[in-house]
């Protein structure tokens, strides 16, 4: 960080909240932390009600909070059986390699977005949200008029010559992954477009000019100015991907239980809200440990970093 | 919602007129003012088949009735712990009625009230429980694509797996029950004697036809999908579903032999805001005219009030699950032996599962 930036972030702190070990605090800065915390109180409260509570309750419920046993720990031991260790790596799996896919797929089609005409992004910001605005189950059963049997592509395959029986597109893993990896894209590429709007593209231009090729410029300015955008998605489309349920349940055809269908079952068959509580606190255990690994590698603190440094 | 109510209202008079019990004839004891929330299981079919089974209530009983979707008992549970049950009458299914037995969270039926209403000896003894009567008996059928298996299907479970007979893509339920009930057919145990459950036996002949089955069916409604796209050639499905394809000129067979049925229950929440007009809703629905009018709607369930066979046409009986010849050699869902025994199978039918 060079002297310039380090003293514009210092000016930056200080007008969100002034420095109080500085002492003397002026009229106005005690005016503007008054305002600040009053105005950070809703949002706080809200964060409070809204997320902490419901964990809170849940944590409470693992333990057997609000059942007729009492508390115990029943539900993490229940929660040893090998067949929920089997369903959360499966799921882990499913997760990362969807978020893998997703990322390599929008990174494209972000990049085209921010570099065609603004008319021809508009376009294809429309094409991707309309896919937003259907619901997950007639997505997912669009996929199956296309991918199964006598669907669209096989009918053309078989059509064309290419293959003489058809291929299992669906009702398997395959079909999962295409699923997930259809719904969940659009998440990936609307996090990415501002990361990489926020590049100026005069870095390039530099990079170009200074006599970098191409890939070059691209591995070494481009892709690590674009990071926070793909951290920030890849977040999010795992953290989706992780609790997926009908995606997978119906386009695996069975072949894809994930440990979300378990804990389902555990509610609505079995009425075990401990056992179910516990899943879910592990799940998020296991989240909260992803999140960590991920900060350590690649720094989630760069999402709040402004795309350009 | 008023348009839909107001539907339903118009069907409902169009059904009460020829059923003889006229507005004016509601007994005191069913006169009322309040408001009912229903929670049944949604969509058009569920939809049609209730306002025949309400006929006029609201018109002869000036009690309101609306209409939630799903039947949830970890919800009820949750809405009884902060107090604020919003259901007056559920339609569950015989384990979830159990289940929310088990946590004391339904009110007895008042038979007393119903039997003013209904002539007890039409009622189905087997489906008058303390804290639930019979709505609707939903059955999981053997079905098979006519035009690659042929006219001639299998004939139970153990032909429904014989792949050389019977070559083609077979389709079950992506659960356990009926699954394990199924594999068990299949293994040659008779439906009288599947209960209870030898589960090892079931896991061992789950293994067998495992293999056999391409495709695992998670939600009722992928059914139609399979069935219009000819997807897999066998299936063991629901009737409902099957029926209304078959109705739409799908080429699909059916068997009746050795097919499952399930029965559900209406159940009155504890605590519920209306106890009162929930009761004699429930016994309304109880009357041979509401259910004969669903069956003619909907004939592919069963019902508790046996007198609604009467005057059904013989080829609208012959597709009844709940018809003697059809139910001869059925198997019904012992939802008190799932209800004790489901923590044990859930896991060890997930691990089974994840294996294919």
């Amino acid at each position: 960080m060079t002297q310039i930036e380090a003293s514009a972030q210092e000016g930056q702190n200080s007008r969100l909240l002034p420095d109080a070990a500085s002492g003397s605090l002026t009229a106005w800065q005690r005016q503007q932390r008054g305002l600040t915390l009053s105005l950070m109180a809703v949002p706080t409260l809200a964060m409070i009600a809204v997320f902490v509570m419901p964990l809170l309750v849940l944590l409470w419920m693992s333990f057997g909070g609000g059942g007729k046993a009492g508390f115990s720990l029943q539900g993490y031991i229940d929660l040893l059986q090998p067949v929920y260790l089997k369903l959360l790596f499966f799921t882990l799996q499913l997760a990362l390699l969807t978020t893998v896919l997703c990322a390599l797929l929008a990174y494209p089609i972000a990049y085209l977005m921010v570099n065609v005409s603004s008319r021809f992004s508009a376009w294809m910001g429309m094409v991707l949200f309309m896919t937003l605005w259907l619901s997950f189950l007639a997505r997912t059963f669009a996929w199956i008029i296309i991918l199964q049997r006598r669907g669209l592509v096989n009918n053309f395959l078989i059509s064309v010559g290419i293959i003489d029986s058809p291929l299992e597109l669906v009702y398997n893993k395959l079909g999962a992954y295409i699923g997930m990896v259809h719904i969940l894209l659009p998440f990936m590429v609307l996090t990415l477009i501002p990361a990489m709007k926020a590049i100026d593209p005069a870095y390039v231009r530099a990079g170009l000019s200074l006599g970098a090729s191409p890939p070059r410029v691209f591995r070494d300015i481009y892709l690590p100015l674009s990071l926070p955008g793909l951290v920030a998605g890849s977040m999010l489309v795992f953290t989706l991907a992780f609790g997926f349920f009908i995606t997978p349940a119906i386009l695996g055809g069975g072949r894809a239980p994930t440990i979300v269908m378990a804990i389902r079952d555990q509610i609505q068959q079995l009425g075990d809200m401990q056992l179910a509580a516990a899943t879910s606190m592990v799940l998020l255990v296991f989240c909260i440990g992803l999140l960590f690994i991920y900060d350590r590698v690649a720094g989630v603190d760069r999402i709040y970093d402004k795309g350009g440094r | 919602m008023k348009s839909r109510l107001g539907l339903i209202a118009l069907v409902a008079l169009g059904l009460s007129l020829p059923s003889g019990l006229h507005a004016q004839q509601a007994p005191e004891a069913f006169r009322g003012s309040g408001k009912l929330v229903v929670n049944n299981w949604g969509g058009p079919t569920v939809e049609r088949m209730h306002a025949a089974w309400y006929g006029d209530f609201s018109k002869a009983t000036g009690i309101e009735v609306s209409f939630t979707s799903i039947p949830d008992v970890a919800k009820l549970k949750v809405m009884n712990q902060v107090r604020n049950v919003e259901w007056d009458v559920v339609d569950f299914e015989g384990s979830q009625m159990l289940l929310a037995m088990k946590d004391d969270l339904l009110e007895p039926i008042d038979y007393d009230l119903m039997f003013k209403l209904v002539p007890k000896e039409q009622l189905d003894p087997a489906q008058m429980t303390k804290y639930g009567v019979g709505s609707i008996a939903f059955a999981t059928i053997m079905a098979w694509n006519t035009e690659t298996v042929g006219k001639k299907g299998p004939a139970n479970w153990a032909e429904f797996f014989d792949t050389k007979t019977f070559p083609g893509r077979r389709a079950l339920y992506a659960r356990a029950k009926p699954t394990l009930e199924i594999a068990l057919m299949a293994d040659g145990v008779a439906p009288k004697d599947i209960y209870p459950i030898d589960i090892d036996r079931a896991f061992k002949a789950l293994d067998k036809i495992g293999p056999k089955v391409n495709l695992w069916v998670e939600k009722t409604s992928q059914w139609d999908v399979l069935i219009q796209n000819k997807e897999v050639d066998l299936m063991g499905s629901s009737l409902a579903r099957t029926m209304a394809q078959i109705d739409r000129g799908e080429p699909i067979g059916i068997g009746y032999n050795q097919s499952i049925m399930e029965q559900s229950y209406w159940a009155i929440p504890k605590s519920a805001p209306n106890i009162k007009d929930a009761q004699k809703l429930v016994a309304w629905m109880m009357r041979a005219e509401g259910a004969r009018a669903a069956l003619k709607l909907l004939p592919y369930y069963s019902m508790a009030n046996k007198a609604a066979l009467d005057g059904i046409p013989k080829e609208t009986l012959a597709r009844l699950p709940g018809a003697p010849e059809n139910s001869a050699n059925s198997l019904t869902i012992d939802a008190k032996w799932w209800l004790e025994n489901d923590a044990k199978v859930q896991p060890r039918w997930l691990d089974w599962l994840s294996r294919r």
